[in-house]
């Protein structure tokens, strides 16, 4: 799995490389490398799909912009993500934030199990009545490839102080869940 | 190498997200085999990234709107990037310590110029009456006297008469022949009022109040 990871970060840096010299191609390929990763991170933090697609737009923009100005002392994914969240926060503080559960779900009381679907509508919209911060520690922690240390560098926080977020963060969300009635066990 | 269950429950996301070694993968997955309450925490987070990934986009459109977007902005990039450029580089250039006081030194020799000109500017009091100052001598102390002399009295007469008596002009003579005179400080102010009242020239002579 890290070999597969810095193998990864081999070929986004060259890719990135590449781009920086104007190469579109290059670019494009990075986009499909990194896409899901990004948008997972945006979409999460801004809890709303039409805010998180615009500034997802913005932040491939950025990184093409600056590709010249990457230095190489981190892995390109996490200065990406980095562009992202400054962009999220950018956006947060000019816009009101939507922390508006979106696609609330009921929940039948009368159900033993829930499906799949179902689980996932439950979560979502458990996860989208939780604070940005909470919210943003989860979608982070589970970026692909994501490390403690990367999160602690872009967050400019100790390893340790991820940890303890983290935790606040999924028993904010389990919290979140009892709340409407969804035990842990139902998930 | 052993991990308590808090320890391993803190490792649960890295192995989901793929970033966890290799050797401590095994070890946690037999964990997870054998403890109920790690595999459900796995299943929690699960679920959580399984919200994530189920959230993603047209990824197609989106890259058509990211290359309009750099399509747009290489387009604006001429003048605004040289904007920049420029802006960027004063405030590299007036960051610098030694621009930064040069600055200040030289708004203040501009104050000080502009203070020492509009002195300049200024022009000494001087007491305006319709014939003018006549260029006549002025003290600060002593006796003050008002004198009305005669329409006809030359200035060089008058002159001649605050000679006699010693006397320096405060201001006029005004048109009506009125003067403001001032004794000098030690004078014997009726004998000097006696002296102005005998010219032919003067119609009052009187101390001012």
């Amino acid at each position: 799995m890290q070999d597969k990871a810095r193998y990864n970060d081999q070929q986004e840096r060259l890719l990135l490389e590449r781009s920086a010299a104007g190469d579109r191609q290059a670019f494009n390929t990075l986009y499909e490398l990194s896409n899901k990763k990004v948008y997972g991170y945006i979409r999460k933090t801004l809890n709303n799909e039409a805010d998180a697609e615009d500034v997802f737009v913005e932040t491939f923009y950025e990184v093409w912009r600056s590709a010249k100005k990457f230095k190489g002392d981190s892995k390109v994914s996490s200065w990406m993500i980095g562009i992202a969240r400054n962009l999220c926060m950018n956006h947060l503080k000019r816009n009101k934030p939507r922390d508006i559960p979106q696609d609330v779900v009921d929940y039948h009381e009368d159900e033993d199990m829930l499906d799949h679907k179902h689980r996932i509508d439950i979560t979502r919209s458990a996860l989208s009545a939780l604070s940005m911060e909470h919210r943003e520690i989860l979608s982070l922690v589970l970026l692909p490839e994501f490390s403690y240390v990367q999160i602690s560098e872009l967050l400019k926080i100790p390893v340790n102080t991820v940890k303890t977020r983290v935790y606040y963060a999924k028993n904010a969300l389990r919290k979140q869940l009892q709340g409407m009635g969804v035990t842990e066990d139902d998930i | 190498m052993t991990y308590d269950l808090e320890e391993l429950k803190t490792m649960i996301p890295m192995y989901i997200n793929g970033s966890m070694p290799e050797e401590q993968r095994a070890e946690f997955e037999r964990q997870v085999k054998n403890n109920t309450d790690l595999a459900k925490e796995l299943q929690f987070f699960s679920t959580v990234q399984a919200v994530i990934e189920d959230d993603m986009p047209d990824f197609d459109r989106l890259q058509r709107r990211v290359e309009q977007r750099i399509d747009v902005g290489s387009k604006q990039t001429g003048l605004g990037e040289w904007l920049r450029n420029t802006k960027a580089s004063l405030q590299h250039w007036l960051a610098m310590p030694a621009v930064s006081w040069g600055a200040v030194a030289a708004q203040f020799l501009v104050i000080v110029v502009l203070v020492g000109q509009i002195q300049g500017q200024q022009e000494p009091a001087v007491y305006e009456t319709l014939s003018g100052n006549a260029g006549l001598p002025q003290q600060a102390t002593g006796e003050r006297v008002n004198i009305v002399f005669v329409s006809d009295a030359s200035m060089k007469a008058v002159a001649e008469l605050l000679d006699t008596v010693q006397a320096s002009a405060v201001s006029g003579p005004s048109v009506s022949g009125h003067m403001l005179v001032r004794l000098p400080p030690d004078a014997e102010v009726e004998e000097k009022l006696a002296s102005l009242r005998q010219s032919k020239i003067v119609t009052l002579a009187e101390v001012a109040y």
